[in-house]
């Protein structure tokens, strides 16, 4: 599973708002746009996935995104449609696509636009850890700030994970070299200090103060 | 038992970030960094197998008959190069070398510093290593011309070198190097890059990457970044003052608050200094290489020559600095007679092994030097049996081809190697006819 390019089309905030939270555990990097807009956007670099608000009536929408798969661009495409618009529901055949009616569950929408753009990939949702601005992709071992990737070395990645994936919860450093360095490792707590110094000097900023030394005990990540 | 997953994290992110091209780097006897580019293809082949090479014609490594070596990558070590383009990027590996048979390759520096950690290990010790990297910006590399006239922690306004310095500085984060601190030294168009302890091995490893990032954020500015050891005649050298501990797993080994002495030093302590302070003039020529490096230790320019600690005194060869109450993780010593240009690999074994070494003979330490020796005269310092370090590197040399410990220490391949290579490099210097010579004689005589 990588970061995908996304694409959010839709004229009512709620709507969108309720769509960019059930999508936010996804690791997906979405804009959004009005759908007039919409041709437009389409002739952007790199989008994998375009999610339209088709409401009553999709086909229009739908029809404008599977021109521009039939026109080369490698996309594709999710439809969330209101109930009333299955009767008649019509899917593009030149792209791969999916829909979902509203009034479901956010988990089943997250599981199908999964299995849409990330086929045999879809195992588990918690692969994606957001802080802020923060994404760790614990199937990748990326992180992103801000978008950019940050390039931690393997321990540091390790131990960072470890923490984020644990929050709110101070572990010492005997513990912490256990669970991440292993017990064949002699090298001392120390360790720790200098893979935790590092660290927040690769994410700097507020997010390093998240990384809090605990008096006398040893690290916590502020979730 | 964490699960080790390092090679995957490397394939994985050598994916994902579309990196092209891995460097794997290892480090020549002399100290040179040593690279050559693997392809995204090759990597999990690399890690199974290494890559092979031809290592007949790096310095210190092979005699010809036995020139195919085998360089295996630590994915410990992966880290994306941020001076390289994001697209298509470039990461890099240190590797360990190893014979075709597999056995560890007796020529590779990293393979002799591992023997002496992995030594220190079994007696429960981890060594933890700080040093000062100091430097000098010139515009080109072919003159001394100096960017600034600052001196010692100077901030000036106009000067290029702090944006250079800022770089720097930003560049060895990202790279996981955390520096502790950054100033303008005395000397003009001199600066220090303090980088934050880190255990022998890895420091070693960000030794080489830190020379390599000075040099390389000065070229992109157009300039020149010098490790040599005293480049102007007449002002301070630069340094690589190296800062150690040892730690047990309870703790720093160093520190013990019932110190009869009232130094807050352990017995343990006591010794690794007797042992630095002994072994000093037979490691010389490994952390002091060059025969420039001994234009440097001379007096009046903050280097050491006498063999003798201190706490406040930062002309003593070792320094002990003042303990602050609650901070007994920091109390360690400095050795201050090192300079940039050596192999940090040989170096901190050599001081490693010097300091076990004291440890194993529980030699006693001698008293602290007070200010009054240096203002002795040799003889005084002769009759007071305070000893001096070797004054080139012909002598540090012969001193070195003597020395057991060195020999055991660092292996008899690299030690022969390099007693033949320095000793060259003694005699090519000693048949030149130089200015000063000419100034000085040509005319009168």
């Amino acid at each position: 599973m990588h970061m995908r390019r996304a694409l959010l089309i839709s004229d009512d905030v709620h709507t969108s708002a309720w769509i960019r939270q059930a999508m936010s555990r996804l690791d997906l990097s979405m804009s959004e746009a009005h759908a007039r807009d919409l041709a437009a956007r389409l002739a952007e670099a790199e989008l994998e996935l375009v999610v339209v608000d088709g409401g009553r009536a999709p086909e229009p929408l739908a029809q404008a995104v599977e021109n521009a798969a039939a026109e080369g661009l490698d996309v594709r495409l999710m439809m969330v449609i209101e109930p009333e618009a299955l009767a008649g529901l019509r899917l593009p055949t030149r792209l791969k696509c999916d829909f979902f009616v509203r009034g479901g569950s956010s988990d089943e929408l997250v599981v199908r636009v999964r299995a849409l753009i990330w086929p045999g990939e879809e195992a588990s949702t918690q692969e994606l850890v957001r802080v802020g601005d923060l994404t760790v992709n614990l199937a990748t071992y990326q992180a992103y700030l801000h978008g950019a990737p940050v390039d931690f070395a393997y321990l540091e990645y390790a131990l960072f994970a470890f923490l984020v994936t644990h929050p709110d919860r101070a572990y010492s450093r005997e513990v912490l070299l256990r669970r991440v360095w292993g017990t064949d490792y002699y090298g001392g707590s120390r360790t720790v200090d200098v893979h935790v110094r590092r660290i927040r000097a690769k994410i700097g900023g507020e997010l390093s103060d998240r990384l809090e030394t605990v008096r006398n005990v040893g690290y916590l990540w502020r979730g | 038992m964490a699960p080790k997953f390092d090679k995957d994290f490397v394939l994985k992110t050598v994916q994902e970030r579309d990196v092209h091209f891995v460097r794997f780097w290892f480090t020549d006897v002399l100290g040179m960094l040593k690279s050559f580019a693997v392809t995204d293809t090759e990597l999990e082949g690399a890690f199974e197998e290494g890559m092979g090479f031809d290592g007949s014609s790096i310095d210190g490594f092979t005699r010809l008959e036995e020139s195919d070596m085998v360089a295996y990558p630590n994915p410990d070590t992966f880290q994306v190069l941020p001076w390289r383009p994001t697209e298509q990027g470039v990461g890099r590996m240190f590797c360990d070398i190893v014979k075709p048979d597999g056995s560890p390759f007796e020529g590779d520096p990293r393979y002799a510093l591992r023997r002496v950690t992995e030594k220190a290990a079994k007696l429960g010790f981890t060594m933890y290593v700080g040093p000062e990297l100091e430097y000098f910006y010139f515009s080109d590399d072919q003159d001394t011309e100096v960017l600034d006239n600052g001196g010692y922690f100077d901030l000036t306004p106009l000067d290029v070198a702090s944006d250079l310095r800022r770089d720097t500085v930003l560049t060895l984060e990202k790279m996981g190097i955390p520096v502790e601190y950054s100033h303008h030294e005395v000397a003009p168009s001199q600066h220090e890059i303090d980088l934050r302890y880190a255990d022998a091995l890895t420091m070693a490893d960000n030794v080489m990457t830190y020379r390599l990032i000075v040099k390389e954020i000065a070229l992109q500015n157009g300039v020149y970044a010098t490790f040599m050891p005293k480049p102007i005649f007449g002002q301070n050298g630069s340094g690589m003052h190296v800062h150690q501990s040892l730690f047990t797993k309870d703790g720093n080994a160093f520190f013990d608050a019932n110190d009869p002495e009232g130094f807050n030093l352990s017995q343990t302590a006591k010794h690794y200094i007797a042992g630095l302070l002994k072994y000093a003039p037979e490691f010389c020529a490994v952390t002091n290489p060059l025969v420039n490096s001994y234009k440097r230790l001379v007096p009046g320019f903050e280097a050491p020559v006498y063999i003798a600690w201190a706490r406040r005194n930062r002309s003593a060869l070792v320094r002990v600095p003042m303990y602050k109450p609650g901070k007994e993780n920091a109390t360690r010593l400095e050795l201050r007679s090192p300079d940039p240009s050596a192999n940090p690999y040989l170096a901190f074994a050599a001081m490693l092994g010097a300091g076990l070494k004291g440890i194993e003979e529980k030699l006693p330490l001698a008293p602290e030097a007070t200010n009054n020796i240096f203002k002795m005269s040799d003889e005084e310092l002769e009759a007071a049996g305070i000893n001096t370090l070797p004054g080139t590197l012909g002598e540090a040399i012969e001193t070195f081809a003597e020395s057991e410990l060195m020999k055991d220490v660092l292996g008899e391949h690299i030690h022969s190697f390099y007693v033949k290579n320095k000793r060259a490099e003694w005699d090519e210097y000693r048949l030149q006819v130089t200015e000063w010579e000419l100034d000085r004689y040509l005319s009168t005589i």
